[in-house]
């Protein structure tokens, strides 16, 4: 299967401390993958390095994203090449409609997506006041209108309540299947890995990628048993 | 695509320079140049701040199925407009108002020495329980220069939705906005300033004189390259009453200099007064959000920008 994106042994430095330590990580197109770690371990950095945010550098490495070279592309191309983000806190833009803000996005990606799911929000301001859960709809009616190849989403259930998630993950789940969208998710939780059943697990202890495993199951076995710790030492996954 | 409720637009007065080019005829109205009014109606000199030598006297006594329109424009290198203007609602009548005071033409560097200026004062005065909304837009040549000092008068119940916007500053600008609420009555003043290559001097005051007055005022100002701008904002409460003032800077150019004073000024125990006041930069949090989503760097300031100014 073709390797949609491919990092490649990459370092990541900010504030001139590297932070993400020789990161190798592929994902087919349609693939699902599941990204876990110990708070602090640079999960979050990996999607700032994702998304082009200037404030982190690769200092060694590549990226490749449906065959170009990310870290050359701005963050508006990287979107257009099909790469959208679900954030983890998305910030509020006041005085702009979400509806406004999806209608751009539709033009800018020829999305259909249906925007029921965020029926309540449209004629808000984006992200303002929104309760957590309400922040997470908005965010996937957004990137489903981005037609994307590969979804990113950080931390999916913070701040979702069981009855929103439910409605999240079933739209999600849906979308991914009909579209063959390949998926990067980050997340603590077993029971959003449980609905979304990823193909691959991977795990980054303290910036370093010390797993991967196509048996999802017995990584967060371990993990659950013994802590990331385990990881590092357990050479079963690799 | 007109729809069924859609009111029709009229003009309801149009200058150019000192030149009346259009002035309504309609029944259950009165509009006049100022100069007329002041002799037609001796009721009026009460009202207008000096003797008038030019500008309108707009005076609704029936309630209007249009939306009026109003024009001052600048055009002939030398111009000195002094308007003296007199806007009247009667009790109950809801008025709705555009006007806009613009350069009608670019004055040339070279004739920097005939220098336009539009200068306008005026009251108006909105009756028992009338209602005007009323949009108010400048757009100037940066060579021009303008002053204004405008004073609305709401008896009991009245209420006035007043948006102020400054889509293109003049290089020197003084404005100035009081408002004077009756018991009872409500005022909600917008001031949204697109500011560059300007000194501007703002200033709006909201006073409670009576019980249940309400008065919220808005300001929004952007500061671009050359923009030197000091806005005082003020409410003063004499009654129980209540008032927001909510005044927010962005800055777009380090040469840019912004001053926002929020000032509460309480002279009865029962008045509940608050304020917010920020000044800051674009969020760079912001535009890479939105630059996620596909919007270019240009376009995702332009969208924040656009919201601030709508807030």
């Amino acid at each position: 299967m073709k390797n949609l994106l491919k990092i490649n042994n990459l370092n990541v430095e900010a504030d001139k401390k590297l932070i993400l330590k020789n990161i190798s990580l592929s994902i087919n197109s349609g693939e699902l993958v599941a990204l876990m770690g110990a708070n602090g371990a640079g999960k979050s950095t990996l999607v700032r390095v994702l998304l082009g945010d200037d404030n982190y550098q690769v200092s060694a490495g590549s990226i490749k994203f449906a065959d170009q070279d990310l870290i050359a592309l701005k963050p508006e191309e990287r979107a257009k090449s099909g790469l959208a983000f679900v954030w983890q806190q998305a910030p509020a833009i006041k005085g702009v409609e979400l509806f406004t803000l999806l209608n751009l996005i539709q033009e800018i990606h020829d999305g259909d997506y249906d925007y029921e799911l965020a029926d309540s929000l449209l004629f808000r301001e984006i992200n303002s006041n929104f309760s957590g859960g309400e922040k997470k709809i908005a965010e996937l009616v957004q990137v489903l209108n981005q037609n994307p190849k590969l979804l990113v989403i950080d931390e999916l259930d913070s701040g979702l309540d069981i009855e929103n998630l439910g409605k999240v993950l079933t739209a999600l789940k849906k979308e991914l299947k009909k579209r063959k969208i390949a998926l990067l998710i980050i997340t603590h939780s077993g029971a959003v890995l449980d609905e979304i059943k990823p193909d691959r697990i991977a795990i980054l202890r303290q910036g370093e990628l010390v797993c991967q495993s196509r048996d999802v199951k017995k990584v967060l076995n371990t993990i659950k048993k013994y802590g990331y710790q385990k990881c590092e030492s357990c050479k079963n996954c690799l | 695509m007109a729809t069924k409720n859609a009111k029709a637009v009229k003009t309801a007065y149009k200058q150019l320079d000192h030149h009346i080019e259009e002035i309504l005829s309609m029944s259950g109205s009165e509009v006049l140049s100022s100069v007329e009014a002041w002799d037609k109606f001796p009721w009026t000199r009460e009202y207008f701040v000096d003797k008038p030598k030019e500008g309108y006297f707009v005076w609704i006594k029936e309630q209007p199925n249009c939306s009026f329109l109003g024009c001052v424009s600048l055009d002939k290198p030398g111009t000195k407009q002094q308007l003296n203007n007199l806007i009247v609602i009667e009790a109950g009548l809801y008025v709705d108002l555009t006007g806009t005071c613009e350069s009608a033409s670019l004055l040339s560097e070279k004739v920097i020495g005939k220098s336009r200026s539009h200068q306008a004062k005026g009251k108006l005065l909105l009756r028992q329980g009338a209602s005007l909304y009323y949009q108010h837009v400048h757009d100037w040549d940066k060579n021009d220069q303008v002053s204004t000092n405008y004073e609305f008068f709401l008896e009991q119940g009245a209420s006035l939705e007043y948006t102020y916007k400054i889509e293109s500053a003049a290089r020197a600008m003084q404005l100035k906005a009081q408002i004077h609420l009756a018991k009872g009555a409500r005022s909600d003043l917008k001031i949204l300033a697109n500011c560059q290559d300007t000194k501007m001097n703002l200033t709006d005051i909201a006073y409670l004189n009576g019980a249940g007055a309400n008065a919220i005022s808005t300001l929004r100002l952007v500061g671009r390259k050359g923009a030197e701008v000091k806005a005082r904002s003020r409410i003063i409460a004499k009654a129980a009453a209540k008032g927001h003032l909510d005044c927010g800077g962005l800055m777009l150019d380090k040469s840019a200099k912004l001053e926002l004073i929020p000032e509460l000024l309480v002279e009865n125990p029962n008045a509940q007064l608050t304020h917010e006041a920020s000044i800051g930069k674009l969020s760079a949090e912001q535009i890479l959000y939105l630059r996620s989503r596909g919007l270019s760097a240009g376009e995702a300031e332009d969208l924040i920008l656009r919201g601030f100014l709508s807030e």
